[in-house]
């Protein structure tokens, strides 16, 4: 009997989606990506052994002029290299941190809005748009101009700038499931509002939330990077936006400073988005091709 | 006649549309006794479904509503009864079934952990006793090798095997009531067969009140003990299942009883070649008034029925139709 590859039982929806992720080539390349940078971040400051912030060199030392700063020294003669490595956890967690609390936001509010509909609804989803329509960096460098930055007023205040389109987004899927079938079968169950939200309609409404949210967790990065580029970020932690941020004066005289952060941020977002991108497709049954 | 089980009185359900209310359920009133199987027949759009989900506490809100009427569980008007004890005997004293077992059960959580979501809903009882009673209540609606489907996700299961979930999930509990809205119509004929007779036969077992809600009169007529048929928002024909079927008297009814296609009436179908039908469709809720409905399709009606105020028509204890001529014995 010749074996159809094309000839199996069924896969579970998370194995199917889990396989179409698997196979796709620019998600596996932004998965490696963030491997990399990831990995870097965990064990690159300790093997390197360098202080990010203490003057190590002379300034302005270009790339592999001195095997001790590989990647050469900004104005201050703080290593580059080092700064990387050690700026990697704290751009990272601040990315992610804020994309939870955009996503925390966003589901809240989208699912009450698209479940209960009505007036509700009209007046969350008009909260939701004064978000929205605010120019969001503005807005962020209001919020921290307002608060003395630090890593959380960064966080929350990124948060608060990103959320709209996640609250419109689980809005949508709670529209779209609260007429479902089973949503009714539950209901007539006897089951309250809380537990149909939360616990019958959001597990269903994940997949997408999930692609979106990883999508925001790369725009998040960004943004941190601009806010610490303008000097809006908290001073005492050395991200990749930061190291911008503080050689900017110095582009000409130091622009490997500059660059190679630049280089970080970018490879990381790419590497965000790509994966979200893969997310996206695996979960997305519009996507698939049946 | 002791104390029924439900009473419904003067049921009317309003809808808000655009172009002003159009009231879906008009004046619907029947009574339920316990171990009793009430069939509920109509086309589409006639209100049975919306009769079920008034029962269930379940009209579609904001633009749906109850205008007016009572229903009487063991005495206590759901129509008035709070949120929360509707959400009390919703599940556990009176529980439905859905047409569509294909989409009614959550596609994300195994059958098992579904229906024990059912029984912590209204009962707290250990874990250990939960996961007992979802294997033997699977086991009761004929789900074979049933400590392993509880296990299953729903799209590892047939049609018929989801629909047996679902009358497992309805009935966990021990409902006094079971509203069956098509049960089967989204199964196959065979299948059709065992899922009724699986409801009838739990229904004996529990002493189960049961309304099954059918277009397709030869359904009800074989399960019934009483048969309720609407039309337009209104119950235009109700009786014990053998009247309303051997001795209808709404031209309506005779029209759906003459639709089931029949191997034994071999010279009717000789004459005509073809199932009858009934001509015309059902007519445009906003513009009915207080005359009866099924007029410009009757066969029957003259000038006097257009003008004829609808009112029930009692022919003899239990027999009860809207028809104007039914009542002077024309239609009879």
């Amino acid at each position: 009997m010749a074996r159809d590859p094309a000839f199996h039982p069924p896969k579970s929806p998370f194995v199917e989606a889990m396989a179409i992720f698997l196979g796709n080539r620019a998600a596996m390349a932004g998965l490696i990506i963030l491997a990399v940078v990831i990995l870097a971040s965990l064990i690159g400051p300790s093997l390197y052994g360098v202080d990010p912030k203490a003057t190590v060199n002379a300034p302005f030392l270009p790339p592999m002029e001195d095997v001790a700063s590989p990647m050469g020294t900004d104005y201050i003669g703080r290593d580059v290299l080092a700064g990387i490595l050690s700026g990697g956890p704290a751009t990272i967690m601040i990315g992610t941190s804020a994309a939870l609390v955009a996503v925390l936001i966003g589901i809240t509010l989208g699912a009450l809005a698209g479940y209960y509909g009505g007036l509700i609804d009209t007046i969350l989803m008009r909260f939701t748009e004064f978000f929205q329509v605010l120019p969001a960096l503005l807005f962020a460098m209001v919020l921290m101009t307002l608060f003395t930055p630090s890593l959380r007023v960064t966080i929350i205040g990124i948060g608060l700038v990103m959320w709209p389109p996640t609250a419109r987004l689980a809005r949508a899927e709670f529209m779209k499931l609260r007429n479902m079938d089973y949503v009714r079968a539950e209901r007539a169950m006897g089951a309250r509002d809380r537990r149909i939200i939360w616990r019958v309609i959001l597990p269903n409404a994940m997949p997408p939330l999930i692609a979106a949210a990883a999508l925001v967790v790369g725009v998040s990065i960004l943004f941190e990077a601009g806010l610490s580029f303008l000097g809006l970020g908290d001073p005492n932690i050395r991200s990749w936006g930061e190291m911008i941020g503080s050689n900017r004066d110095y582009i000409f005289d130091c622009p490997w400073a500059v660059f190679f952060p630049g280089i970080a941020i970018f490879l990381t977002v790419l590497g965000v988005s790509l994966v979200g991108d893969g997310l996206n497709d695996a979960m997305n049954p519009r996507f698939r091709e049946r | 006649m002791t104390e029924p089980l439900l009473a419904v009185e003067n049921l009317c359900v309003d809808f808000a549309t655009r172009s002003g209310p159009v009231r879906v359920l008009n004046d619907v009133s029947f009574t339920l006794a316990p171990g009793e199987t009430l069939g509920i027949v109509g086309e589409s759009g006639c209100g049975k479904s919306m009769t079920s989900l008034a029962v269930m506490g379940l009209v579609p809100r904001p633009n749906g509503r109850i205008a007016s009427g009572r229903i009487l569980f063991r005495g206590e008007d759901l129509v008035r009864a709070p949120a929360r004890r509707m959400r009390q005997i919703r599940g556990a004293a009176i529980s439905m079934i859905f047409q569509e077992p294909m989409t009614s059960l959550n596609p994300i959580f195994t059958v098992g952990r579904q229906i024990a979501e059912a029984i912590r809903l209204h009962e707290d009882v250990s874990k250990a006793e939960v996961r007992n009673r979802v294997v033997d209540v699977l086991g009761r609606v004929g789900i074979p090798d049933p400590a392993r489907r509880a296990d299953e996700y729903p799209h590892q299961l047939s049609g018929g095997m989801r629909q047996r979930v679902m009358i497992a999930m309805a009935l966990v509990c021990r409902p006094q009531i079971l509203i069956a809205d098509e049960p089967t119509t989204a199964l196959d004929v065979t299948v059709q067969a065992q899922i009724l007779d699986l409801i009838l036969r739990l229904q004996q077992e529990e002493n189960t009140a049961v309304i099954l809600i059918s277009h397709d009169m030869g359904v009800i007529s074989q399960v019934s003990d009483r048969v309720m048929v609407m039309y337009a928002g209104r119950a235009i024909e109700k009786g014990p299942c053998r009247d309303v079927v051997e001795a209808s008297a709404h031209p309506y009814t005779r029209g759906l009883i003459a639709c089931i296609p029949d191997i034994d009436r071999t010279e009717r179908m000789a004459e005509s070649d073809r199932l009858p039908t009934i001509p015309g469709i059902v007519p445009d809720l906003r513009a009915l008034g207080e005359t009866c409905a099924f007029a410009p399709r009757c066969a029957l009606a003259d000038a006097a029925c257009e003008a004829w105020k609808v009112a029930p028509i009692r022919l003899d204890d239990a027999h009860v139709a809207a028809c104007r001529k039914a009542a002077r014995g024309i239609v009879a």
